[in-house]
């Protein structure tokens, strides 16, 4: 029991330190993130500014860490909702299957899984105007489909197992057996999903900030960060490098944790493919 | 007859035709009888028996309790009438949560019932002994029993809330002879405490012959013959019971 433990502080390790420095970041700032200080534009990585300066002479390590609860937190965030989202849905609609509720669900995946997620939420972010609020909005409206049929499915392999018409003739209630029976079951592989997707997640919001559509100037989000600073790449390099190695070590530190959730959470299957020939 | 089944049918699609799995079907029970329900596979036992839980619903027909109709609609309905009638399911392993513990599954119904925690737990005890499982069983999965035990469970949890009518699904099929003995005993033993009426589902005319007060035979979907064990086994009508019989008698060897 208690390696079992180490193992998910050891998977969610990467994810904690991320979660960590998102909530505490902004106390460990060097200089003000937002303070123009032009006459120290473009200063190299240095004593006093490890990760230099941008044009307005600003201090990218604490814009860095004053921008991670935009990033990071975000998307954590947005992850959590669309999981949430998804499979309730997923639920719902899994366990009265052939439902109006069912058959509309089941029309609006199709659609939504129809097109590229980034497509789409480039689509509704652009309709709803830019701004972190609407690309998180947009970027919601197609990413809790993929849990949504991930679990309506699951569901429906056990709807009918006995042991749930069992609990009916004991006497619980639909509910009860949607939360006491079904949910349990659903958590699992939405979970896997959720720890894979983080990452992904995490690149599509500064994605979005990056072509105009997400945070505005002045935040200190890193897809704008890079954006802002993308005609400096030959000249003053660590203003475009700083916040992509920031974003590149995040997601990296999101997929080792969901990797590593996925393994322990499916340990079954991750023998399996060890097994296969083919693999 | 406290309950009664009228013109009760369900059809299913198969290859773009239309079969009845329950044609029709018409009998009664009298409180505290046992009566069996026999049949061939896909005679249509145990869409009936789900017919009457509600599990399954019906395309026409009614059952009627203390004759009343019975509806399925709303929450309390059921659980009105699963307080009257239980089921107990062919597989008793796949009845169970495989990650609830034995005790719990057995709870429920009481929980659901009026008890609150402590008298469940003192009533699980009651219903353990009383179905010849150790009190240690409470805190095991249904994993770790074997099939005689998981039936006994099974009968345990359904026996809790004291229904009028228990439907016992080919409870004993999957059961080796010594087995199936200790489980009609036990059965026998709960009606005649109770004055429990039991739907005794099975394919086996010989086992039904020694166990139940009544038969019903069913085939195709409908009951083809109905009456008193000595009757059906002396004279049947029905070719599907003549053959029941046949089978019965050619596998009797010793």
């Amino acid at each position: 029991m208690a390696s079992k433990k180490s193992s998910y502080l050891f998977a969610a390790l990467p994810l904690l330190i991320l979660l960590l420095i998102s909530l505490t970041g902004s106390f460990f700032t060097l200089h003000d993130p937002y303070q123009q200080q032009l006459q120290n534009a473009l200063l190299p990585p240095g004593c006093e500014y490890p990760c230099g300066t941008d044009r307005y002479g600003r201090c990218i390590f604490s814009r860095l860490l004053a921008g991670a609860p935009v990033s990071i937190l975000t998307a954590l965030l947005l992850t959590a909702a669309a999981a949430l989202s998804g499979t309730a849905a997923g639920l719902y609609a899994g366990y009265y299957q052939g439902s109006f509720f069912d058959k509309i669900l089941q029309q609006l995946t199709n659609v939504i899984l129809a097109f590229p997620g980034l497509l789409l939420a480039l689509a509704i972010a652009g309709i709803a105007g830019s701004g972190m609020l609407n690309a998180a909005a947009a970027l919601l409206c197609s990413a809790w489909a993929p849990y949504a049929r991930l679990v309506r499915r699951q569901t429906i392999s056990v709807r009918q197992a006995p042991y749930l018409e069992a609990a009916k003739l004991s006497g619980c209630s639909d509910t009860e057996i949607l939360l006491c029976y079904l949910l349990p079951i659903a958590v699992k592989p939405a979970l896997i999903m959720a720890a894979a997707n983080m990452g992904t997640m995490l690149l599509t919001l500064s994605g979005l900030s990056f072509l105009g559509l997400g945070a505005q100037p002045p935040s200190a989000e890193w897809g704008l960060m890079i954006s802002s600073n993308r005609s400096l790449l030959q000249t003053a390099p660590w203003t475009v490098f700083a916040p992509g190695m920031a974003l590149f070590i995040a997601v990296c530190c999101c997929n080792f944790s969901g990797n590593a959730i996925h393994d322990l959470l499916e340990p079954e299957q991750n023998n399996l493919m060890k097994e296969s020939k083919y693999v | 007859m406290f309950l009664r089944v009228s013109n009760l049918c369900k059809y299913y699609q198969k290859d773009g035709h239309s079969f009845a799995a329950a044609d029709r079907i018409n009998f009664s029970l009298a409180a505290g009888e046992i009566v069996g329900l026999l049949g061939i596979s896909g005679s249509g036992k145990s869409t009936l028996a789900r017919l009457l839980t509600g599990l399954t619903p019906a395309d026409s027909g009614t059952v009627l309790l203390d004759e009343r109709p019975v509806n399925f609609f709303s929450q309390s309905d059921r659980r009105n009438y699963y307080r009257q009638i239980q089921y107990i399911f062919q597989e008793p392993a796949s009845a169970f949560h495989p990650s609830h513990t034995i005790g719990s599954a057995i709870m429920e119904p009481l929980l659901h019932n009026g008890y609150n925690k402590a008298q469940a737990k003192t009533e699980l005890t009651h219903l353990l002994q009383q179905t010849g499982l150790d009190t240690a069983y409470a805190d095991r999965f249904i994993y770790q029993l074997s099939g005689g035990e998981a039936q006994r469970a099974a009968i345990a949890r359904a026996i809790s809330i004291r229904p009028r009518l228990l439907i016992c699904d080919e409870i004993t099929s999957a059961l080796d002879t010594l087995t199936q003995r200790q489980i009609l005993n036990l059965l026998l033993h709960l009606q005649q405490q109770y004055q429990t009426t039991i739907l005794f589902i099975t394919h086996d005319i010989a086992l039904a012959a020694g166990f139940c007060h009544r038969l019903l035979v069913m085939s195709q979907g409908s009951i083809v013959e109905e009456g008193l064990c000595s009757d059906i086994l002396q004279n049947p009508h029905h070719h599907s019971t003549r053959q029941l019989l046949q089978a019965a008698h050619e596998l009797t060897f010793i």
